[in-house]
This record gives structure tokens, sequence and C-alpha cells, in this order.
């Protein structure tokens, strides 16, 4: 809270100068105060979704262009007042974003990156094809009478835009995004639907750099292509938030005007060689402090992301009750039939059937390969059967993706952890929490109530990179179980785990199952989960070879013959 | 106008990181020196010094310095010494704003001069509007002088009037068609339209058009394609690298035509070291050339050569008359009051090192024209018009 | 007819100067997974280099070729050592800060190249003419290209599959892990990599600006346009990347001439989007990997 004081303190302060500055200096001055306040807006909209989504754009110039047209014609064509024209601007770009962004950001990485230059680029080439921009010679648009105006706008804008990020920084979509930016497969496994936070991220970034590009139009009153979608308006923002600290709400506020205040004293110096120095600095920067100045030690502690609730001890509400479950006709909340899957030639699960009923737990073993966790990934949408069917609670789930599932009930854990390294343990099962409440507090709650069920509360403020691998496990299942799951799917979460952990994540599962919750543990070896599972399933090669209580199974020749060679020492351990 | 429209469209990318830096450099320095009745009259400009905009522009400011030494000489103006005060905008539109900012409300100049070129000088245009400044301005493009900005007016030939005596040549010689291939950025699309309306004037039809953007770099298909519609005369509304582009093409893929007409391109020295030999018999159009028969250009190119080292382009010479012409005008009214300064511009008719400057109510450049050169065996000769030329022009152009 | 057939012929001769152009920024990605943001400036660099060695000493680019892509050799070598290895490869923090690095490097070199040759475009007079075959003909220069893009991509091939070194680097690519464990010093692997790449890279460049006028801010465009075309290839793959550079280079000129130089402009950027999104392994999928 006291850190909220002293961040809307700082952030008035520079506002209030600012505004000082528009209104009293002379035009030249004011003109300066624009631009800062310019590049801090496009820094802040760029990191929204180079950052803090973690799609790193190089076509954001794109909207920048975008909104300097449209509130150019808006001004010019239907003679809105300016600010109208502005605000239309940043709708115009916010909208558009939309379908491209649900296109756009099916890429990743470079792809993403590149895939937006070209977008922007088409974009220039359309603008310098039409005849109402203007077309290469570009447009006049009525001036303002003094920048003062224009650059109490920008100020304001450029405020809004971080009390934006400062708000994100502390809302469930913030913490949405950080999971998006860390692991966008464990997010979706959370119940985050990834592919609409970092739809809207790329919706408010454009709508910002819209916005900052019509006001930049206004001032200078006169806009062309080459003007418009400058690439070096692009690479100033990507520099200027690198060396600030992608990612975080404060570093491109900082970048800003350290590299303006840094590059000017080059210029004032080494005129011709301002652009080397700057260039080799970036090198080393990437090189040697990759988190820009924000990895500063005071500063990366004052500037790190908000933590987003806290643990509370003794929290009222105890683990949520699963969402009610309700079997098929034939008493399974989990029903797969002929379920198989084939990777080009290979087969990894040909024809499989499994059922679990509300309640059970079902051990699910083989040796390696046999497609136990290509079998997960499809009955969590995270991979699409080739044959055969799911129902989940009598009902087929083929179209739902990951999301949903996880949000409807079948939550899961990876073979392999995958945690978020920037997210607490707090915040990790808070994520998942805050997938089924409503409210925000009853999540809160809820994540409490959980981390003190699985013994994680005294870890609530650590980052998983702190724990022990055991405890990692504990956390994974932690976050699946906020999701209140009917049907949970373990996939070897107990590898690795101290005895006392496994007697721990025993006495949690055996309570969530008790509420209903049905529990299909993968496991390489039996015995980890043997004296919980009242029912085992045997696969090699992708199918069932036997299925029956855990000892039954364990005799069974073909088991014996199946683990031979590769692993007879499995079984007896 | 050398300036090559391709790479500005590519981004400004050596220029890019000092649009901040130009504003704090400036904030931190500035001056704040109050003109005094009797210091110098502070003449303010931005000017390319740095980055790959910045020869044509350097030697605009050669052209300023050498005018305002000449007048210094000469006894000043108002009987007070001239002195130009100016920065460095690196090619980036939005610092030249800055720029001018600080040197309208920062530095308080009594007069402007302009940067070069059109996309700076209509970036700064309506600020210097808003500030009632007269500013003779080195943009080519026609409609920043309609009226819309009264402070300015045209000191360098206007964009459509770019290749007119080159089309007279042309039309001279009997040739009828023309095959037009045009960048699709602001000056050469203008220009195309005089090219137009010139050839139309002139009973030449212009059987083909089509323009380009400015990152073509392959102009096979292009060239082709203008080719089969025969034009005796191949024209290009370009810059540097796309005229060269055409002419490869066409020497390449044998396409032949009676003439071949560049606006910018073949006036720069990279043209003929980049073609060679293809160079030769390719027209081109210029401003300004050095052997030109103007009021005072033999001295001109003489004082220029003794103080920089090398001769004066058309950058230079337009530079130079346009501050002559604004010192005149001073000394005509007496006093630093702007709007008689305009209207003393707008009723000048004088000689100038570049022709004949003589201006229209708004401020179009009405006066100036171009002249046409021609790279024959590897140099460039003033061919057009004759009353200027110092050779032949050599035409049909030959077979490849 | 003979004007189609001229055109289909144009248009697979560019694509042999995009390809050439491409070659050195996929063998880096190929066996770094790296992809080389200052590519478009060494073969400006190159192209720059070979003019300053026509110009004052007389050589014509194809004696220039061998200096040039020496000098980006050794470039290329110092940047890798130097800077690149510094930065630990793998996942997208890897990836987002070796692209900043190249960002950073691609400053330095268009910079610095601005300090030694001023900002004109600059180019040079050689392989102007045509060859004739019946009515048509056959431009010296770009075919030129294509030869030396086609004779770079065998060079390459053959050191590939047929030396100790070029074994080692395919191994490097298949797996950096398995290749360490194997006693290969990948270190030095990735050194002469990115020389090579760079190298070829120059040598492109020192060939290319024969045809395409350079100017330092070039580099920018012609990064981009290599991406495209390795991109549409699958990146690493060289069958791939010949492929997409023969349909880049078919669609440019053809687009050119049927539907006019402004729709052909956007059309290569919108067939990359595409084939991002529809394709992203690229043309050919996993074929044609080294």
């Amino acid at each position: 809270m006291t850190r909220l004081i002293i961040e809307s303190a700082v952030l008035s302060g520079l506002a209030l100068a600012g505004l000082m500055i528009a209104a009293g200096a002379n035009a030249y001055v004011v003109q300066l105060l624009f631009s800062t306040a310019l590049a801090v807006t496009l820094a802040v909209g760029w990191n929204l979704i180079g950052g803090m989504a973690g799609y790193v754009s190089f076509g954001q110039v794109g909207f920048f262009g975008l909104g300097a047209y449209a509130g150019a014609l808006a001004m010019l064509k239907w003679a809105l007042p300016w600010p109208l024209a502005i605000v239309l601007a940043a709708c115009l770009a916010a909208f558009l974003a939309w379908p491209l962004g649900r296109i756009m950001l099916r890429l990743s990485g470079i792809f993403f990156a590149l895939g937006m230059f070209g977008l922007a680029r088409v974009l220039q080439i359309i603008v310098n094809a039409l005849e109402i921009t203007g077309g290469p010679m570009g447009t006049s648009i009525p001036t303002a009478e003094g920048p003062g105006a224009t650059a109490m706008a920008m100020v304001a804008l450029a405020t809004g835009a971080v009390a934006l990020m400062m708000a994100i920084s502390r809302s469930r979509f913030g913490l949405r995004l950080a999971a998006l930016r860390d692991d966008a497969i464990a997010a979706a496994a959370a119940g985050v639907d990834t592919s609409r936070v970092k739809v809207a991220a790329f919706c408010l970034s454009a709508g910002l750099a819209a916005a900052a590009g019509a006001l930049y139009a206004r001032n200078v009153g006169y806009i062309d292509p080459a003007s418009g979608f400058a690439g070096t308006i692009e690479l100033q923002t990507v520099l200027m938030v690198l060396a600030g600290g992608i990612g975080t709400v404060w570093g491109p506020v900082l970048g800003g005007i350290v590299i303006s205040l840094l590059s000017t004293a080059l210029w004032a110096r080494f005129p011709t060689e301002q652009q080397i120095i700057l260039g080799a600095l970036t090198l080393l920067l990437a090189v040697a402090m990759p988190g820009g100045l924000a990895s500063i030690p005071p500063l990366s502690t004052w500037l790190r992301r908000p933590m987003l609730g806290a643990f509370t001890p003794g929290a009222a509400t105890p683990a949520p009750a699963p969402a009610a479950v309700a079997a098929d006709h034939a008493g399974a909340v989990l029903a797969c039939r002929g379920l198989g899957k084939r990777f080009g030639g290979v087969v990894a699960v040909a024809g499989v059937d499994l059922a679990v009923a509300p309640g059970e737990i079902l051990a699910v073993i083989g040796p390696n390969g046999a497609g136990k966790s290509t079998l997960f990934d499809m009955i969590s949408a995270f991979s699409a059967p080739t044959s055969g069917e799911i129902r989940f609670r009598g009902a087929l789930c083929a179209a739902m993706p990951p999301h949903l599932l996880a949000r409807a009930g079948i939550a899961r854990t990876f073979q392999t952890s995958r945690l978020f390294p920037h997210l607490t343990v707090f915040e990790t099962v808070l994520l998942a929490a805050a997938s089924r409440q409503h409210r925000f507090r009853d999540a809160q709650q809820a994540a409490s109530a959980l981390l003190a069920a699985t013994d994680l509360a005294d870890d609530a403020e650590r980052f998983p990179d702190a724990l022990p691998p055991g405890r990692q496990r504990l956390l994974e299942i932690a976050r699946a179980l906020a999701l209140a799951p009917a049907v949970l799917l373990l996939d070897e979460a107990m590898a690795g785990m101290t005895a006392a952990e496994i007697a721990r994540v025993h006495a949690v599962l055996r309570a969530a199952t008790r509420r209903g919750t049905a529990i299909v543990a993968i496991e390489h070896v039996l015995p980890a989960i043997a004296s919980l599972a009242a029912r085992a399933q045997v696969l090699d090669n992708g199918q069932t070879i036997a299925e029956g209580p855990p000892a039954q199974v364990l005799s069974d020749p073909m088991v014996i013959e199946a683990y031979l060679g590769g692993d007879e020492m499995a079984l007896a351990s | 106008m050398a300036k090559n429209g391709c790479a500005r469209t590519m981004g400004r990318r050596a220029a890019g990181m000092a649009t901040l830096a130009a504003m704090w450099l400036a904030l931190g320095a500035a001056p704040a020196a109050r003109a005094a009745e009797d210091g110098p009259i502070r003449i303010g400009c931005s000017i390319t010094e740095t980055g790959p905009y910045s020869p044509p522009a350097v030697f605009e400011l050669q052209g300023y310095r050498l005018a305002a030494e000449e007048i210094n000489q000469a006894g000043g103006v108002l009987g007070r010494k001239v002195e130009i005060v100016n920065y460095d905008d690196q090619g980036n539109p939005s610092t030249a704003v800055q720029l001018y900012q600080k040197l309208i409300y920062s530095d308080r100049v009594d007069l402007l001069l302009s940067p070069y070129e059109t996309d700076l000088m209509s970036a700064v245009a309506p600020l210097v509007t808003r500030a009632k400044k007269v500013m003779p301005s080195l943009g080519a493009n026609v409609d920043a002088f309609q009226g819309q900005f009264p402070y300015l007016v045209q000191a360098i030939t206007q964009t459509p009037r770019y290749m007119g005596p080159a089309i007279d040549l042309a039309a001279s010689r009997g040739y009828k068609t023309i095959a037009l291939l045009i960048q699709n950025t602001q000056f050469p699309q203008q220009l195309a339209r005089g090219i137009e309306a010139e050839a139309t004037a002139k009973g030449m039809r212009v059987v083909f058009k089509e323009s380009f953007p400015p990152t073509t770099t392959d102009f096979s298909a292009l060239v082709l394609k203008a080719a089969e519609t025969h034009p005796d005369v191949i024209v290009g509304a370009t810059y540097l690298a796309d005229s060269e582009g055409i002419v490869r093409a066409a020497k390449a893929q044998n396409i032949n035509a009676r003439m071949f007409a560049f606006s910018i391109g073949p006036v720069e020295p990279e043209f003929g070291r980049g073609l060679g030999d293809a160079a030769n018999g390719v027209f081109g159009t210029t401003l300004y050339f050095p052997t030109l028969h103007t009021a005072g250009n033999a001295e001109f190119v003489a004082g220029f050569q003794a103080k920089f080292g090398r001769a004066p382009d058309y950058h230079a010479a337009v530079a130079y008359g346009s501050l002559k012409v604004l010192a005149e005008a001073v000394r005509k009214v007496g006093s630093l009051d702007q709007d008689k300064i305009r209207d003393a511009l707008l009723a000048t008719s004088v000689d100038t090192v570049a022709g004949h400057f003589q201006l229209s109510p708004t401020g179009l450049q009405i006066g100036y024209t171009s002249y046409v050169l021609q790279w024959q065996n590897g140099r460039q000769a003033l061919v057009w018009p004759a009353d200027q030329a110092s050779a032949a022009p050599e035409l049909p152009h030959g077979a490849w | 007819m003979v004007s189609i057939i001229a055109l289909v012929l144009l248009g697979l001769l560019w694509g042999g100067v995009y390809l050439l152009m491409a070659e050195g920024l996929n063998l880096i990605y190929g066996v770094m997974k790296v992809v080389n943001l200052a590519h478009g400036d060494l073969i400006v660099l190159g192209g720059l280099l070979a003019y300053t060695l026509f110009a004052h000493v007389g050589l014509t680019p194809i004696t220039a070729l061998l200096p040039v892509a020496l000098v980006l050799f050794a470039l290329g070598a110092a940047v890798q050592w130097g800077i690149l290895e510094r930065i630990p490869l793998g996942g997208a923090e890897g990836e987002l800060r070796t692209l900043l690095a190249t960002f950073g490097l691609s400053y330095v070199v268009s910079n610095t190249s601005f300090l030694l040759w001023g900002g004109q475009f600059q180019s040079i007079p050689f392989l102007q003419g045509a060859l004739r075959l019946g009515p048509l003909a056959i431009p010296e220069g770009l075919l030129a290209c294509s030869l030396a893009a086609f004779a770079a991509a065998l060079l390459v091939h053959f050191w590939l599959h047929r030396t100790i070194a070029g074994k080692a680097l395919r191994a490097t690519a298949e797996s950096p892990l398995g290749a360490a464990s194997c006693g290969l010093e990948i270190r030095r692997i990735r050194i002469i990599a990115f020389a090579l790449g760079a190298a070829m890279a120059g040598g492109a460049g020192a060939l290319v600006i024969a045809l395409v006028p350079f100017q330092i801010s070039s580099g920018g465009d012609l990064t981009v346009q290599s991406f495209t075309l390795i991109a549409l290839g699958g990146l690493g793959n060289y069958l791939g990347a010949w492929i997409a550079a023969e349909i880049l280079g078919l669609a440019e000129v053809l687009s050119q001439y049927y539907l006019g130089p402004d729709i052909a402009s956007a059309t290569i950027y919108l067939l990359f989007i595409a084939v991002l999104l529809f394709r992203p392994q690229g043309l050919l999928g996993r074929l044609g990997r080294i």
C-alpha cells in the first residue's frame, strides 16, 4: 500500500511539473516537454505488449501512423474538435487491433516482431496509395495556436498511460499477463484465456500509440507517410524500453528520460560518433545488463512488479468446493473412448479407453514412451486426438480450448514442472483461483486457504526457483487444485519428493477426493501412488495392457513383460 | 532534392536518436541572447549537418555563410552586421520543429532561413506561420505556397517546373511520345504532374505512366512494360538510386529510346561513377550549374571555391540567392517588420546566380526555372536551354 | 509470348540475387538459431568495401570478392567471439538479448560506414550488358549473381556434408549438447559459422552493389528482405530458401508487371505474413534442413 502511495506521488509530481511547464514556459521548452511526454507514452505503450505480454513488436509504429492519420482526417473532414479526434483515433486503432491481434498473436518471437514490421509496411503502402490521406504528399492539419494545449494533453496522456500500467500491475489482468509471459501453456492450464489476455494488451498498446500519433500530428500540423510510419520512432521506443527495463512499470519512463539525457550529452561532444556510441551501448546493455536500468540493485527492488495480495493466515474459506460434480449415466465424470494420436507415421496412443468416477483415484502407469503424457495432453486439450472421443460429465469436449476446460473442471500438472519464474508462490495459486472466483477478494481467500492446506504458507512470498524440487511439485499441485477441479490430472507429480512431502500430498489428495474430485495420476513407478489408488491402468506402446486393482495389475505377466529389459527394477522398488 | 527519397522512407536510422538529443542540448545551452538594437542582425535556421542526409544541406549552409560574409563586407544591412545562428536537425522533421521553436521563442532571432529539404520545410511551415516570421523557403512543393502559409516565400524552382526545359528539348527534336516512371513519394509525384502539363503544352503524349514505391530495387519488369509502348523518350521522376536502376534495367535488357531523362540522379557525380559508360548520353536536370551566365555567377563560383575549396552546387546557389534576396528586401523596407519584408519580397524581381527570382502573389516561385545537363564522355555538360549551354546535346540516344 | 518468358527469366534471376543476399543469414540461423539483425549492414559494408577497391585500386567486384569476404570473415569472428558468445543462448531471453545485441551492432556498422563513405548511394559499373539468346536478353549482372548464389549454396552444402568442420557444424545445429558431448568444440564452431555467414553477406554485397546502389541506411531493408526469404523457406532450410527466393523473385517481377509496382511491394509482406501464419515451418517443412 505504501508503495502505491509513493508511486502515485511520484507520478503526480511529474505530471504536475509537466503541466506547469506546459502552461508557463516559452514555446521551445514546451516543445521539449511534448517530445519527452511523447517518448514516455510510446515507450509505456510498447512495453505493455513487448514487455509485459512478452510479444516484442517491430511494428507498433503502424498504430502510431494510423492514429496520426485517423486524428488528422477526423479534424479535417469531420471538423471534430481535436481532443475528440484523438479519442476517436485511439478507439479506432484499438478496435482494428482486435482482429489483427487475433491473427498476428498466433506468431511469437522474431516471427511476431517481423510480421508486425511487415504489417506496418503494408499500412504505410496503403496510406501512400489513398487519395483521402493526400497520398505521398501528406496532409496539413489546422495547427494549434501554441504548443501549450497539445503539450498538456500529451503530459496527461503519458500520465494516464503510466497510471494505467500501475493499475494493471496490481490487477488480475496484470497477473495473467505476467503468467502469460513466463509460460503460456502453464497459464492456459491455470485457466487463463491467453489469447484474450494478449489481444487485450495488444489493443491497449495500439490505442496508446494511436493517441500519441494523433497528438503528434496535431502538434506538428503536418503528416506524411514517411514521418507517420518512420522506423526510427519504433527503434527509439524499443531502445528506451530496453534501457529502462523491459516489462516493468517504471522502466520505460526511466529509460525515456535517461536515454534522452545521454544522447544529448553525446551529441554535444561527439556529433558524428553519437550513433556509433549509442549502438555500442545497446550492444553492451544486451551483453551485460539485459534488464536495463531497472535491474540495478536498489532500483530492482523498488521497481519490481508489485506483489499481488498476500497470504492471510487462517483464511476463513476452505479450499473451494469443486464444481458440482456430475457423472454420466455410467457413473464416470471423465470418459475417453478409443482415444488415439499419431504424429506423422508414429502412433503415440492407439485407442485407449479410460474412465474415472467422482472421488476415485486412478493410477496410469507404464514404461517410458508408453503414451501417458500424450494421453494427458489430449484430455486437457493441449493436443487434438486423431481418433476417439473424450466426454466430460457426459458431454463431448472436442472443441473446448485448454483454459475453458481448466475452468470447467479439468486441471493438470506437467511432467516437467512448469512454474512461473516471476510469480510468487501465492500469486501462482492466486492466478488459478482467480480463474474460478469472480471476486478477486474471494480468490485471495481461496489461495490463502489452499496454501495453508498444502503447507506452502511459509513460502508464500518466495519465487519458485527458491523452492526445492519437491515443493515445486507441490506448488504445481496446489495451482491445479486452486481450480477446484472435478478431474485432476497428475503427471508424475510426486517424482523427486521426500517421504514427508509425499505423505502431505497424499493427505491433500485424499481431502480432494472427499470433496468429489476424481484423480488420474500418471506415475512411472507405481508405489508412489499405489497406496492411494483404487485402480490402476497400465499402458504400453499406446495401448492398455492391463487394468484392475494395483496389486493384481502388478502381478500381470504382460505388465512384467512390458517393464522387462527397460525397467524391471522400477516395479520391484 | 538530391536526397534520396528511398532512403528517406526507409526510416531515418542514423538521423534518429537525435530527436530528443537536440532538445535537451538546446535546453541546456540556450544562450538566451537578446538582440540588442546595435548588435548584429541574427538569422536563424536548422541545417542537416550530420547524418546520411547532410551532404546537400552542408552545401546549403555554405551558400548561406558565403552570402552573409559578402553582405557584411558590403557594410551589412540597416547598418548592422548579419550573423547566422544554425543548429543541426540531423534530417529529422520533428527535431527541426523543435529547433525552429528554439530559434523563434528562445533565441529570438531577427530573421529566419529555410532548412533543407521539402519535408523539413513542410514540418516547420505551420510553426513559422504561427509566429508570423518571414522565411524564404527551399521547399520546392507547390502546395505550401497557395496562401496557406502567408509568411513563406519560395526561393527555389517550384517542383512542376523541374523538367520543363528537358521536355522542351525533346519537343524541339520532334519527339512525340513519353513513358513516365515516377517514384511514389511527394516530390516526384508533383514533378510528374508538371511533366505531363508541359508535354501536353508542347504537343507530346504521355503513352505510359506508372509509379513505383521508393523501396524498389528491381526495375526490370517496369522498364520492360514501358518499352512495350515504344516511347520516344523515357522520363523518370526519380532520385539517384532509382535513376541508376532504370538505366541499368534498360541497358541490361537492351531497351532503347531516343532520349533518357531523369529529374534527380544524373546531377549527382555518383551517377557517373556508378554507371560508368552507361551514364553517357543520359540527361538530367539541375537548378544551377557553375558555367551559367547568370548575374554574378562567376564571382560566386570563385568566392565559393576560395572559401570552401570546392565548386558550388545548386543547393549552395539557391541558398546563397535566398539570403541575398532577403537582405535586399530588409534594406528596402528599412526595418525588421516581418509583414513589410514579406510584401517587399513578393514585389521582388531580380536576377540571382540561380536565375530570375520572381514570386506570385501567394509566394510561389515563378521566375526560377531549371537547366538540362547531359553526361558526355564521363562528364556533365550543360546542354539546354541553348543560351546557357556549354555543349550541344547529343541526340538521339544510340543503342546500348 | 517473349515478354512472359522474359519476365519469368528475370524473376528467376532476381530470385538468385535475393538468395545470394540471404545465404549468410540462413547459415547463421541454421547453426545457432540466431537472427543477425546486422546482416543487411554487413551486406552494405561488403558492397562499399568493393566500391572502394574498385574506385581506388581498380579491382572488379569479382576480384574484390576474396579480400572483402576475408575482411568480413574477420569482423564476423570478432563479433561472435567478443560479443555474442557472452550471451547465454536459448529461451526467449537469449533470443531477445541476441536480437538486441545485433540491433546495436547494426547501428555501429552502419554509422561507422557513414564516417568512412558518407551518406550517398554508391554503385559500380560492372557487367551491365546482356547475353543475347534470340529475342531474349539475359542481363549479365543478374546472371553472375545467380550463378554466385548457386555456387555458394553448393560450396556450403559440400562443406557441411563432406568436411569434418562442416559435419561438426551440422551436429551443433542438431544438438549443441550432443555435439559437445562428442568432444566437438562448440565455441570455435559457432565462431566459424558466424564469421562465414558474415563473409557470405560481405561477398554478396560486393556483387550486388553492381546491380543495386547501396547507401548506409539500405541495410535495414536488406535484413528484412533476407529474413522474409529464409522464413518462407523454413529457417535454416537451404532447399527451402532457394525455392522461396525464386518465388519471391517471380512474385516481385510478375506482380510488378501485371499489378503495378505499388501492389508488388505489399504482396511480398502479405505473402510473408500468410506463410508465417499458415505454414510456420516454412514452405517445405522439415525437408531439406541442414
